[in-house]
C-alpha cells in the first residue's frame, strides 16, 4: 500500500556493506530509490527495489545529488534509518500499466 | 569402465570390453597424462613422476581434484594403513561421482593397488569430465565440440584437415596451425612443409610450452612412429590449447565490450564539454552585446550616430548571423547528446546550473528584445540630428542678415550730427530718424524670429548650444541698447526742431516708394536664399509652386522699380540743370545704387532658385525610386519567407515517412540557401535607402527589419526540424520502429498539439498517453505514475514533451537490461575472477586510451583481500550509469 516508513538497518561493521543499490538523485533529476537489493545482507526483506528514499537518518533527502546521499549513507556508521516511500511500484511499474501490443491511437478514449 | 549418460564415446567401448590395450597407446597415455596432472598439479606445488604409483595413497590424487575444480574435498585421512588410503581414493572417486560421472568397473582398491588400465582410466574420466566435457560449440558436446572447434579454427589453412583426434594431427600441421592462428607472430606457418613431421610437432609442442604455457605431453617420435598415435592422449593434449586460448578469446570480449561502452560515454562526456564551451562563448557574447543595444544615447552629433547605425549594420550583418548558428547548433547538440543517453541508457545529461537550453533561450529573448527598435530609434535619432542641422543654419543665416543690418546702427544713434547741419537737413535727420524707427519695429519681427528658433535650438538639445545662446544673447542685449538710443536721437531731434525748420521736399517721393520697396527686396532676397528640407514630391512640389508665384509678380515689382529709378534719374536731372550741388537725399539712407544692386541680385537669384528646387525635385524622384525599388523587393521577399515557414511548419503535421520529410526539409534548406541572394539585395537597397535619409516608405508594411527576423526564423525551423526528424530516424532505426507504429504515435503526437508549436504540455502528454491506452488512474497513484513518466520523458525539468522524447518513451525496451551487470562481468573476466583490477591489467586488455580513461576514474579497491594497486572496477561500473551500490 502507499505509505511512507522509516527503515532501519544495522549492520556488525562498517566493512560490511548494506547491501542495496542506489539509483537517482537530484543531479540526474531522479528521486533517489533502491534499484536493487541483494539477499543476505542488513537489507534484505527491509528495502525493495523500487523504494524511493525521502530521508536520510532523518535528514530530507529529496534535494540530495547522488554523491551527497551517498557519502552520508557510507559514513553512517552501523545504524541506518532510510524513509522510504512504497507502493507506487518500482522502475517496472509503468511497464504495468503500458498498453499490450502495438499501441492504436483512439482519441476519444 | 566408465559410462557417460550423454554417450558420446560409443565407438571407444568396443576395444573397452575386449580389456587389451595396445603397450603403444598405453605408453603414450602414461606420458601424455602424467604431463596433464602435472601441468595441474604445478598450482598446487608439487607433481607426480610415477602415474600408476604416485596416486595410491589417494592424497594427491583429492589434491588434483581441488585444484582442477576449485573446490575444496573432505579432510584427507593421515594414516599410512592400506584402509586409510582406500578412504581416500573412495573420497577422490565420490567427489567425481558427485559431478554427475557413472563410475563403473573402476574400484578403489584397483588403484590403491597400482592397476595401470585402471589408473589410466581413472584419470581420463577426470580429464573428460574437467577439461572436455564444458566445451560445447552450438550446442555439440565434448568430443564433437572440440572437433567442431579445431575444424573451425583451421579452416583457412588448406594443408590441414582435422577429421578425428589420431591419424589427423600426425605431420605436426594442425598443431602449428592452432597456434599461429590465434598467436600469428609465434610460428612462421608459411614455412613449414608436411614433410617434416618431427620438425613440425617439436615446433608446436616448443612453442606452446615456452609460450602459451602448455606443457608438452606428447613424444613427437611416438606421434610420428605410431600408426595410429593414442587419441586420449592426442584429446587431453588439444583440450589444453582450447583453454588457452578460449580463455583469451574471452578476455577479448570482454575487453571489446569494456571499450564500447567506455567509447559512448567518452563520446559523450566529449558532446557535453562541447556544449558547455559552445554555451558559456554565446552567453558571454550575448552578455557583452546585450548592454550596447540597450545604450540608447548617441553623442548628439550626425557623424556620431551615422557611425553608431554602421556599426549595428555590422553587428546585424557580420556578428550576429553566426551566433545565431551557433544557438541553433548548440540546441541541435543538446538533444542528440540526450538521444544518445537515451538510446545508450545513461542517466539524461544536465547541464551546468545557468547553462540549460532554457537559459540560452531566455539569454538570447534578452538579447532580441534589446535589439527591437534599436535601428529605428537610430533612425530616428538621425532625423532629429538632421532636422536639428537645418535649424542651426537657418539660425546662423537669420543672424548674420540681422548682424550686417544692425552694424554701425550703435554709432549712427550715438552720433550727434544733428547739432551741426541745418534746418533742412536736420527736418531731413527727423524723418530719416523716424524711418529708422519704423525699421526698428519691421526688425521686432526678425529678432523674435531668432530667439524662437533659439528657444527651439534649446528645446531639441542641438548639441552646440551655448554658441546659440550667446549669439542670441548678443543679438537681443544689442536690440535693447538700439531702443534706449533710438528714444534719446529723437528727443534730440525734437530739441533741435524747435530751433530749425526749413526741409527738403525734393528727395521725399523718392524715399517714400524706395523704402517699401527696399524693404520688399530684403523679404525677396531672404526667401530665395531660404534654405528648406523637404522628404516628398508632394513638398517640393509646394515650393516650386510658391515660386511660381512668386515669379508672377516680378512684373509689378520691374514697374515699380522704373519707377522708382525714375524719381532718382529726375533728381539728378534737376539738380544738374539747377547746377546744384547735391546733398544725399536726407529722407532716406536706401540709395538708388542699393536698389538697383538688391534689383539685380533679386533677378539674378531666381534662376538659381530654380535650379536649386528643380535638384531638389530630382533628388525627390530619385528617393521614390528607391523606396519602390525595395517595396517591390520586399512585398516578393516577405510573403516568399511567410509561406516557407507554413511549408516547414505543416511538415511535421503530413502523413509522410521520416525519409520523405527529411528529403522534403533538405529541399527546403537548399531553396532557403539559393534565396540567400535576395536578401542581400534587399539588404543593399537598404542601405541605399538609409544614406538617401529616407525615414518612410508607403509602398510596403515590410521593414528590413522584419524581414530579416523572418529571414532568421526561417533559417532556425529548417534546421531544427533537420535535426528532430534526423533524431527520429536515429531512434526508430535503432529500435526498428515500423512505419505503421510511427504513423500512430505521429497522429496521436499531434492530435493533442493544439497550438502546433511540436512539443506537448504535460496534461496534453497525459491525454495523449490515456489515448494511446496508457492505463493512468485519476487519483494519487496515477499522478505518482505520471510524475515518474514525466521524470524519464522529460529529465531537464522544461516543461514540455517533445515529439522524439515521446517516441523514444513509447518505445523503450520492455526488459530493462542491467547493462552495469554486463560490463562489470567484463571486468571481472579481464580481472580473472578478482573483485578488482590493476592498472597493468587495463593497460594490458584495453587501448591506451581506454585504459588511461578507467584508470584515472577507479577508485582504490578497499576490499580485504586487496593487493597493491589495486582498483575498484565495480563502483565504476555501476557509476557509468549512475548507480552505486551501498
Amino acid at each position: 500500500m502507499a505509505g511512507t516508513g522509516v527503515v532501519q538497518l544495522h549492520r556488525q561493521s562498517s566493512m560490511e556493506p548494506w547491501g542495496f543499490r542506489l539509483q537517482g538523485g537530484r543531479d540526474y533529476r531522479q528521486q533517489l530509490c533502491v534499484k536493487k537489493v541483494n539477499p543476505g545482507t542488513p537489507s534484505a526483506g527491509q528495502l525493495a527495489p523500487g523504494d524511493t528514499i525521502v530521508g536520510i537518518n532523518n535528514a530530507n533527502a529529496q534535494a540530495m545529488t547522488h554523491m551527497q546521499a551517498q557519502t552520508m549513507i557510507k559514513n553512517s556508521g552501523n545504524n541506518l534509518a532510510l524513509t522510504v516511500m512504497r507502493g507506487y511500484g518500482g522502475p517496472d511499474r509503468i511497464q504495468s500499466i503500458a498498453p499490450k501490443g502495438p499501441v492504436k491511437f483512439q482519441p476519444r478514449r | 569402465m566408465e559410462q557417460y549418460s550423454d554417450g558420446y564415446m560409443e565407438e571407444e567401448e568396443e576395444w573397452d570390453r575386449e580389456g587389451l590395450l595396445d603397450p603403444a597407446w598405453e605408453k603414450q597415455q602414461k606420458k601424455t597424462f602424467t604431463a596433464w596432472c602435472n601441468s595441474h598439479l604445478r598450482k598446487a606445488g608439487t607433481q607426480i613422476e610415477d602415474i600408476e604409483n604416485d596416486f595410491r595413497n589417494g592424497l594427491k590424487l583429492m589434491l588434483l581434484l581441488e585444484v582442477i575444480s576449485g573446490e575444496q574435498l573432505p579432510k584427507p585421512d593421515r594414516g599410512k594403513m592400506r584402509f586409510h588410503k582406500i578412504a581416500n581414493v573412495n573420497k577422490a572417486l565420490d567427489f567425481i561421482a558427485g559431478k554427475g560421472v557413472r563410475l563403473v568397473s573402476i574400484g578403489a582398491e584397483e588403484i590403491v593397488d597400482g592397476n595401470v588400465k585402471m589408473t589410466l582410466g581413472m584419470i581420463w574420466t577426470i580429464i573428460l569430465r574437467f577439461a572436455i566435457q564444458d566445451i560445447t560449440v552450438e550446442e555439440l558436446t565434448a568430443k564433437e565440440g572440440l572437433l567442431l572447434w579445431c575444424q573451425r579454427k583451421t579452416a583457412p589453412y588448406k594443408n590441414v584437415n582435422v577429421q578425428n583426434f589420431h591419424l589427423s594431427w600426425k605431420d605436426g600441421l594442425a598443431f602449428c596451425a592452432l597456434i599461429h592462428r590465434h598467436r600469428p607472430e609465434l610460428i612462421d606457418y608459411y614455412k613449414l612443409s608436411r614433410d617434416n613431421p618431427l620438425e613440425n610437432l617439436n615446433t608446436a609442442f616448443d612453442v606452446a610450452e615456452k609460450h602459451l604455457d602448455i606443457p608438452r605431453m606428447l613424444d613427437p617420435e611416438d606421434m610420428v612412429n605410431s600408426v595410429k598415435p593414442d587419441e586420449r592422449s592426442v584429446m587431453a593434449y588439444v583440450s589444453s590449447y582450447y583453454h588457452a586460448f578460449s580463455g583469451a578469446q574471452q578476455a577479448e570480449t570482454a575487453a571489446n565490450r569494456i571499450c564500447k561502452v567506455l567509447k559512448v560515454n567518452q563520446e559523450n562526456e566529449r558532446l557535453m564539454e562541447e556544449y558547455e564551451r559552445l554555451a558559456s562563448d554565446l552567453l558571454e557574447w550575448i552578455k557583452k552585446t546585450t548592454p550596447w543595444l540597450e545604450n540608447r544615447t548617441t553623442d548628439n552629433t550626425l557623424p556620431g550616430t551615422q557611425r553608431k547605425l554602421e556599426e549595428f549594420r555590422d553587428y546585424r550583418r557580420k556578428h550576429k548571423p553566426p551566433k545565431l548558428e551557433d544557438k541553433a547548433r548548440l540546441e541541435n547538440s543538446f538533444n542528440t547528446l540526450q538521444t544518445r543517453l537515451r538510446l545508450s541508457n545513461r542517466p539524461a545529461y544536465l547541464p551546468t546550473e545557468g547553462k540549460m537550453v532554457s537559459d540560452i533561450a531566455t539569454a538570447w529573448k534578452g538579447l532580441e528584445l534589446a535589439e527591437k527598435g534599436f535601428e529605428e530609434w537610430l533612425l530616428s535619432e538621425l532625423q532629429r540630428l538632421e532636422r536639428l542641422d537645418h535649424l542651426a543654419q537657418k539660425f546662423r543665416h537669420r543672424c548674420q542678415i540681422h548682424e550686417e543690418w544692425a552694424a554701425g546702427k550703435e554709432d549712427m544713434l550715438q552720433s550727434q550730427d544733428y547739432l551741426r547741419v541745418g534746418l533742412n537737413q536736420l527736418k531731413a535727420m527727423k524723418k530719416k530718424h523716424e524711418a529708422f524707427e519704423s525699421d526698428l519695429a519691421a526688425h521686432q519681427d526678425r529678432v523674435e524670429q531668432i530667439a524662437a528658433i533659439a528657444q527651439e535650438l534649446n528645446v531639441l538639445e542641438y548639441h552646440d548650444v551655448q554658441t546659440v545662446n550667446a549669439r542670441c544673447q548678443r543679438i537681443c542685449d544689442q536690440w535693447d541698447r538700439l531702443g534706449t538710443l533710438t528714444t534719446q536721437r529723437r528727443q534730440g531731434l525734437e530739441e533741435a526742431e524747435r530751433i530749425l525748420e526749413k526741409i527738403d521736399q525734393l528727395h521725399l517721393d523718392f524715399a517714400k516708394r524706395a523704402a517699401p520697396f527696399n524693404n520688399w527686396l530684403d523679404g525677396a532676397k531672404e526667401d530665395l536664399m531660404d534654405i528648406f528640407i523637404v522628404h516628398t514630391i508632394e513638398e517640393i512640389d509646394q515650393l516650386l509652386h510658391a515660386h511660381e508665384t512668386f515669379k508672377q509678380t516680378l512684373p509689378e515689382a520691374d514697374k515699380e522699380f522704373n519707377a522708382i529709378m525714375a524719381l532718382a534719374t529726375e533728381v539728378q536731372r534737376l539738380a544738374q540743370s539747377c547746377n546744384l550741388q547735391l546733398t544725399e537725399n536726407p529722407y532716406t539712407t536706401v540709395s538708388p545704387q542699393d536698389i538697383s544692386g538688391k534689383w539685380s541680385d533679386v533677378k539674378q537669384l531666381v534662376p538659381k532658385r530654380d535650379r536649386t528646387l528643380q535638384d531638389e525635385m530630382v533628388k525627390q524622384q530619385n528617393n521614390a525610386r528607391l523606396r519602390k525599388q525595395f517595396a517591390d523587393k520586399a512585398n516578393r521577399v516577405g510573403p516568399w519567407i511567410e509561406d516557407q515557414l507554413d511549408a516547414v511548419a505543416s511538415i511535421g503535421v503530413q502523413r509522410s515517412s521520416l525519409e520523405e520529410q527529411l528529403k522534403k526539409l533538405k529541399q527546403y534548406e537548399s531553396a532557403t540557401t539559393q534565396y540567400k541572394f535576395n536578401m542581400e539585395e534587399l539588404e543593399r537597397y537598404n542601405q541605399e535607402i538609409q544614406e538617401a535619409m529616407i525615414f518612410e516608405n508607403p509602398y510596403t508594411q515590410y521593414t528590413m527589419e522584419t524581414l530579416r527576423v523572418g529571414w532568421e526564423q526561417l533559417l532556425t525551423a529548417i534546421a531544427r526540424n533537420i535535426n528532430e526528424v534526423e533524431n527520429q530516424i536515429l531512434t526508430r532505426d535503432s529500435k526498428g520502429i515500423s512505419e505503421s507504429q510511427m504513423n500512430e504515435f505521429r497522429m496521436s503526437f499531434n492530435h493533442f498539439d493544439k497550438n502546433k508549436t511540436r512539443r506537448l504540455e504535460p496534461k496534453e502528454f497525459k491525454a495523449c498517453l490515456v489515448s494511446l491506452g496508457y492505463n493512468i488512474r485519476d487519483d494519487r497513484q496515477g499522478e505518482a505514475d505520471f510524475q515518474r513518466i514525466m521524470s524519464i520523458v522529460d529529465p531537464n525539468n522544461s516543461g514540455y514533451v517533445t515529439f522524439e522524447a515521446f517516441l523514444d518513451f513509447m518505445t523503450r525496451e520492455t526488459a530493462d537490461t542491467d547493462t552495469a551487470e554486463q560490463v562489470m562481468q567484463s571486468f571481472k573476466i579481464l580481472a580473472g575472477d578478482k573483485p578488482y583490477i590493476t592498472a597493468q591489467i587495463l593497460r594490458q586488455e584495453l587501448p591506451p586510451d581506454q585504459a588511461e580513461y578507467c584508470i584515472q576514474r577507479m577508485a582504490p579497491y578497499s576490499g580485504r583481500d586487496a593487493a597493491p594497486g589495486a582498483l575498484d572496477y565495480m563502483s565504476f561500473s555501476t557509476a557509468l550509469y549512475g548507480e552505486s551500490d551501498l
